[in-house]
């Protein structure tokens, strides 16, 4: 606790006038000016109490006790075993500028948009619980200087003789740059994902540290090591002096010079040096909890911006599914009866075309989200798990993006193939007829669908995180029925009714999953999310 | 064509429309602040810097040169 040192009532920071104010008799003082005892004879450290929750794990500061009982990261309320620590003392906080009613407003506009989220998250009540945090940052400073000589490159045409090439050069020169205000996250409790969404902060306005800052605020403890993170400082610092050489040697008799260096080139030819500093950054933060599991919701304490993915919910999913539905039935239904064409038959054609869609929707969907299920993005949780510093390879990106966009085109490409096969070879058998022509489409379109089907299959079963089959299953299992009512009764009125009725079904399940496993995504158990328990390290020994 | 039958198709068609569609919204929707980062660039936002390359000398070290024939008759 902070004291007033005219009435030794408790004081506070107060956002709006950047001071501290005192409860009892309003004076206010500079941060720099209010000390604890032991504070002031110790440079490196300081003296912090820290609530550990039992639920979860989290180890958060605070001078109030009002953090005893209730844990801000899973949202439960119990009891917080609490204990006085010598803490590493951050290099620099940047103090809230925001207050707690301008985050609020921040993100009302965000969920104004977010018209299928639990509807709690509009309630005043719920957010109130919204909590004024520092969440440790690391920060670089970059420093190179040094006289280079790297390989550049330029690409030459001459239209007259149609001929192309590449000249190669040796570049050399000498490089001084300096690089300010690179930030990265240093708490598991806080992903980069959600940490960049909200970026960037204005380092410019960051103070020296006083340990009284954070009276009346929470504070998360440091617990990445700053290696996990210089590369990436490195990485920044070197694209920014490429290009400016770049910029630089394509000058006169050279239009557009090439330089290749990889990081780790660039680091030794440049003389890329990294300083890391801590600093505290603000963030007003609140966890949703529903049953057993947590959202996040966070908005930049110095600019407003806020963000998270926010859970769908089930019940307004299913109401709007019914409402449209209720609103597309009449426009369908003049539509079908412009074809003259047996209703039946139509329907069956077009409920096999759209599950196709949804195939293909339910493949592109699971790709994502196994990709952010994997926290393959997530530097911090990658080293928490795996204690080895993850590089973010961009050409790797770049190579496996375009893997994905060909894989799609190459999946649709084949499965029409596979149409126009079987339908040519059931031609050629000579079974074609006007009427087996529909059928024919419907069995290969069938055929189509389960094509997909397996392709998804692949995809999701590959994945050994994965536990969503159950829809997959069911939308396959339709496509199944729907084929066998084609090979045993295809003109049947009632066969193809109940085929095309059974794909929806069969395809609303797959949806329904989708949403499910967002939601799995968005609101996780903490206790999977947060700080490593026994179980979890006793896993990790065989890695 | 009976009408109660192009009722129940167009009440199937509509629904399975329907969940794609809500779906599709309800993703878009739930997803705040798009990540305004191209992955292949770095975000240099907040970033402040000063960099100065000077004295570049430029030596030629070799030419590779590839004939490319833009002339399809030659073949
Ligand atoms: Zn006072
Ligand atoms: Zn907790």
């Amino acid at each position: 606790m902070f004291v007033c040192k005219n009435c030794g009532g408790n004081i506070r920071f107060d956002i709006k006038s950047q001071k501290l104010v005192c409860g009892i008799c309003n004076s206010s003082f500079e941060p720099e000016e209010i000390q604890k005892e032991n504070d002031s004879v110790d440079y490196d450290f300081f003296e912090a109490t820290i609530f550990t929750c039992p639920q979860c794990g989290a180890a958060i500061m605070c001078e109030d006790n009002e953090a005893a009982s209730f844990c801000t990261y899973c949202a439960s309320s119990t009891v917080l075993t609490s204990r006085i620590s010598r803490e590493k003392k951050p290099d620099y906080i940047i103090p809230f500028k925001k207050t707690k009613k301008e985050c609020i407003d921040e993100f009302r506009k965000i969920t104004k948009k977010a018209i299928f989220a639990p509807s709690q998250l509009r309630d005043a009540k719920v957010l109130e619980q919204f909590k004024a945090i520092y969440i440790p940052y690391w920060y670089f400073n970059v420093k190179q200087e040094a006289l280079f000589t790297v390989n550049g490159m330029e690409e030459y045409k001459d239209y007259t003789s149609s001929m192309k090439g590449l000249n190669y050069y040796n570049v050399s020169g000498y490089v001084e740059g300096e690089y300010d205000g690179i930030c990265r996250d240093g708490s598991y409790d806080f992903s980069d994902d959600l940490g960049e969404r909200i970026a960037p902060y204005f380092t410019a306005e960051k103070k020296k540290f006083y340990p009284s800052y954070l009276s009346g605020f929470y504070a998360d403890t440091t617990d990445i090591p700053s290696k996990v993170y210089e590369h990436e400082a490195r990485e920044i610092a070197n694209d920014i002096a490429r290009d400016v050489l770049e910029g630089e040697a394509s000058r006169g008799d050279y239009k557009d010079m090439k330089v290749y260096l990889s990081n780790d080139e660039a680091t030794k030819q440049f003389n890329t040096q990294v300083t890391s500093k801590r600093a505290l950054l603000p963030v007003w933060f609140m966890s949703f909890r529903k049953k057993d599991k947590v959202a996040y919701m966070t908005v930049n304490g110095q600019t407003g911006a806020a963000a998270t993915d926010f859970p769908i919910s089930i019940v307004k999913y299913l109401m709007g599914v019914l409402a449209a539905t209720i609103l597309l039935t009449i426009p369908v239904t003049f539509i079908m009866m412009m074809f003259r064409y047996d209703a039946a038959k139509l329907f069956q054609d077009v409920t096999l075309f759209i599950s196709m869609l949804s195939f293909i929707i339910y493949f592109i969907e699971i790709k994502r989200l196994q990709t952010k299920d994997l926290h393959s993005e997530d530097a911090g949780k990658f080293y928490q798990k795996y204690k080895v510093v993850y590089i973010k390879d961009k050409k790797k990106n770049v190579e496996l993006k375009n893997f994905i966009r060909a894989n799609i085109v190459d999946l649709s490409a084949s499965t029409v193939q596979v149409f126009i096969l079987i339908f040519y070879i059931l031609c050629i058998a000579g079974i074609f007829s006007p009427d087996a022509n529909g059928i024919l489409l419907r069995i290969g379109m069938s055929i189509g669908n389960l094509f997909m089907a397996g392709v998804c299959a692949y995809r999701s079963f590959g994945f050994k995180k994965s536990s969503r089959y159950i829809g997959l299953i069911t939308g396959s299992l339709a496509v199944v029925i729907v084929l066998a009512i084609q090979i045993i009764d295809p003109i049947s009125k009632f066969g193809n009714m109940l085929g095309g009725a059974v794909l929806s079904l069969g395809c609303f399940v797959m949806f329904i999953d989708l949403v499910l496993y967002h939601n799995e995504l968005t609101m996780r158990k903490p206790s999977l999310l947060r700080r490593r328990g026994g179980d979890e390290i006793a896993d990790s020994v065989d890695l | 064509m009976k009408l109660p039958i192009v009722l129940i198709c167009s009440f199937f068609i509509a629904f399975f429309i329907s969940f794609i569609l809500i779906f599709i919204l309800a993703k878009i929707t739930s997803v705040s602040a798009k990540v305004k980062k191209n992955s292949e660039e770095h975000d240099t936002a907040g970033i402040k810097y000063n960099c100065v390359v000077k004295n570049v000398d430029i030596k030629n070290k070799l030419s590779q040169v590839v004939v490319k024939t833009n002339d399809k008759t030659t073949i």
